[in-house]
């Protein structure tokens, strides 16, 4: 089954003339790990955005979880979003003033269809199962700005996967984490993906890291709009 | 519900901002409602410096002067009306009392009024509010004085000081003094915050017993002397007085017998509803109440204005959080919600601020607003127009709101990374 299917894009942001992406084809499959990689402002964000439906291409088809994203409404796309796609940024993934087990939980409050997927009473063993996957279940009720950075992007995973999203989009997830770190941060996503079977998308201009993934794509290489 | 507990998150997360806008928009709306309520407290007070007066009857003059020389001590009466026109018209069926008002003289710059039981009977001012006296007895004998609490404080009399009247003078002190012939404190008023305060009552035998010898405006020599005890009430005969308050039995009279007397053939009478004289003149004083009003508008604006920097100074702060509701899923029409709900709330928490700032003030400050100022809180708290002006507070705020929700919903994830690290 293909989770993700793009055929055909083209996306112009509308304040300029130039298309930023081109692209014939994308496909990722059930449970693939793929590693997206391309300089700085070769459209690897939009990319992302037009995945998790924000942004809408101009034509083509945008088809996640067989559902074509460019027909549909924005308020769908919204929801659709909320329910079956988990996004994490490269920084700064978490609300502030929410402590680390708010944070988590936010999209369970935000969609009703992710919140369907996990019972009201299995919420809390849920939230616990994956903290402590995740080495942050003793962090629960501190507020996130006592955090590290490395434990941040912890709990942006933990976000990512409550409600068991087929897709998980990460836009440079480690670009503020040391070497060291980087690593151990991307396996331990894979491993709690793998248990979930969960299709990642993983986005970074670091091209040290492809050898970790089942499959590595240059996005200026499928992409038919030269860039700078 | 998450929706609220976000949005009251949000807001205590950036407390001092937050509580400084409200704070800013609170203290514009207690301006506005203390300069409404000041104004109308103003125009009750000086509209209603006489009340329940149908006509007001002088010799004929400008009804502004009529009003100025008799209901505010101001400017002088430049005739009289003759006894005999007063009897006349007080006899009529249609009239239900009147007061008779004798100006002319002063003692030490206040004004001395000789009138009759009827003032202390009838007179009143702000509504029901009656001149009432604070020790003492009214002035109904020839050479009782009954004095107004301004006088009393200024002047330091006591029941029973004799006080010697100027002759003509009603401002500064005059050259002729009626000294043969002093008047004793027989009374003394409570404050009111009207010109009451500022007068000195007698009978209206009192003012004639005072100018019984006096010839052609010049005081009495030796032969014409006539001493103060030999000067009875019984054989006394009083000829003329400036002006009197008339109340008719039924108030559709009024507009008829005001024509009466205004045509009133063997003296030019003038005959005024003061209720009408008295709100045109206050509407000729009004600019500034106006000007104040539009100073308290820019007030609101400018707290607004302040609200809305506010929100877009946060919202540059708050993208990313933005990006990552966005990234959950949370649609425009929920980023705009939350926006709104921020501004709407802010201006709530300032409209009540404002009010309470409002009425705990004018509770406060009441009793000094009334003996420094004769400000009087006549009239209610609260009324449609302060009603009005906070709707319209609120809606602008809701206004407000949607300017920063438009630019957060149009943003995208990307704007949440904006901040390369």
């Amino acid at each position: 089954m293909n989770i993700v299917e793009l055929q055909q894009i083209q996306f112009i942001y509308s304040s300029s003339s130039n298309p930023v992406l081109d692209i014939d084809s994308l496909i990722l499959k059930k449970g693939e790990k793929v590693f997206l990689y391309g300089p700085s402002g070769c459209g690897k964000t939009t990319l992302l955005e037009i995945l998790s439906g924000v942004l809408v291409p101009q034509s083509g088809k945008v088809s996640i979880l067989q559902k074509d994203l460019a027909q549909s409404t924005a308020a769908d796309r919204d929801q659709f979003r909320g329910a079956h796609i988990g996004y994490i940024f490269q920084s700064l993934n978490l609300i502030p003033y929410l402590n680390v087990q708010e944070n988590i939980t936010l999209p369970l409050y935000l969609s009703k269809q992710r919140r369907s997927k996990v019972a009201a009473s299995n919420e809390a063993s849920e939230l616990q199962n994956i903290c402590t996957r995740l080495g942050i279940s003793n962090l629960l009720l501190k507020p996130v700005s006592e955090l590290s950075v490395g434990q941040q992007q912890r709990v942006a995973v933990a976000r990512a996967m409550l409600g068991k999203p087929k897709l998980i989009l990460a836009d440079e997830p480690t670009s503020a984490l040391d070497h060291d770190l980087r690593e151990k941060f991307i396996r331990l996503l894979f491993e709690v993906c793998s248990e979930q079977q969960t299709t990642v998308l993983f986005v970074s201009h670091d091209r040290t890291l492809s050898p970790l993934f089942d499959r590595s794509i240059s996005l200026p290489a499928i992409n038919k709009v030269v860039t700078r | 519900m998450i929706f609220l507990r976000l949005a009251i998150k949000s807001l205590r997360n950036r407390m001092f901002a937050t509580s400084l806008t409200a704070i800013s928009i609170a203290l514009s709306i207690t301006l506005l409602l203390a300069v409404e309520r000041t104004k109308r407290a103003a125009e009750e007070g000086f509209t209603q410096s006489v009340s329940q007066v149908d006509l007001l009857v002088g010799a004929r003059t400008g009804p502004l002067n009529l009003i100025l020389y008799t209901v505010f001590n101001m400017g002088s009466a430049s005739n009289n009306i003759s006894w005999n026109a007063y009897q006349e018209i007080k006899s009529k069926p249609e009239v239900a009392w009147t007061i008779p008002y004798s100006l002319g003289d002063g003692h030490k710059g206040f004004r001395v009024i000789g009138t009759d039981e009827n003032f202390y009977e009838h007179y009143r001012f702000r509504g029901e509010e009656k001149p009432e006296l604070a020790e003492g007895a009214p002035a109904l004998g020839i050479w009782d004085a009954a004095i107004g609490s301004t006088v009393a404080k200024q002047l330091g009399y006591k029941l029973g000081d004799k006080i010697v009247i100027d002759h003509g003078v009603t401002k500064g002190v005059g050259i002729q003094h009626h000294d043969d012939k002093p008047f004793q404190v027989s009374g003394i008023l409570k404050p009111t915050g009207t010109a009451l305060d500022d007068s000195i009552y007698i009978s209206l035998f009192g003012t004639e017993a005072m100018h019984i010898d006096w010839q052609s405006g010049a005081a009495p020599d030796h032969n014409h002397h006539v001493p103060a005890t030999s000067i009875k009430k019984e054989n006394m005969q009083i000829d003329q007085i400036t002006a009197f308050f008339l109340r008719t039995k039924s108030r559709v009279e009024t507009l008829r017998l005001q024509r009466e007397i205004n045509s009133y053939a063997k003296e030019p009478l003038l005959a005024v509803i003061p209720g009408v004289t008295l709100g045109e003149l206050w509407r000729g004083l009004s600019q500034i109440e106006q000007i104040l009003k539009i100073i308290s508008w820019m007030v609101i604006f400018v707290g607004l204005a302040a609200m809305l920097s506010t929100l877009l100074a946060g919202l540059n702060e708050r993208r990313r959080e933005m990006a990552i509701l966005r990234s959950l899923g949370a649609g425009p029409a929920r980023i705009t919600l939350l926006m709104v709900f921020e501004s709407a709330f802010l201006t709530l928490i300032g409209i009540i601020l404002g009010v309470v700032f409002n009425l705990c003030g004018f509770f406060i400050l009441q009793n000094w607003l009334q003996n420094e100022f004769g400000l009087y809180m006549v009239g209610p708290a609260f009324t449609s127009t302060e009603f009005i002006y906070l709707l319209i507070t609120f809606v602008f705020g809701i206004f407000v709101g949607l300017i920063p929700a438009y630019k957060a919903s149009k943003a995208a994830l990307k704007d949440g990374l904006a901040v390369r690290v």
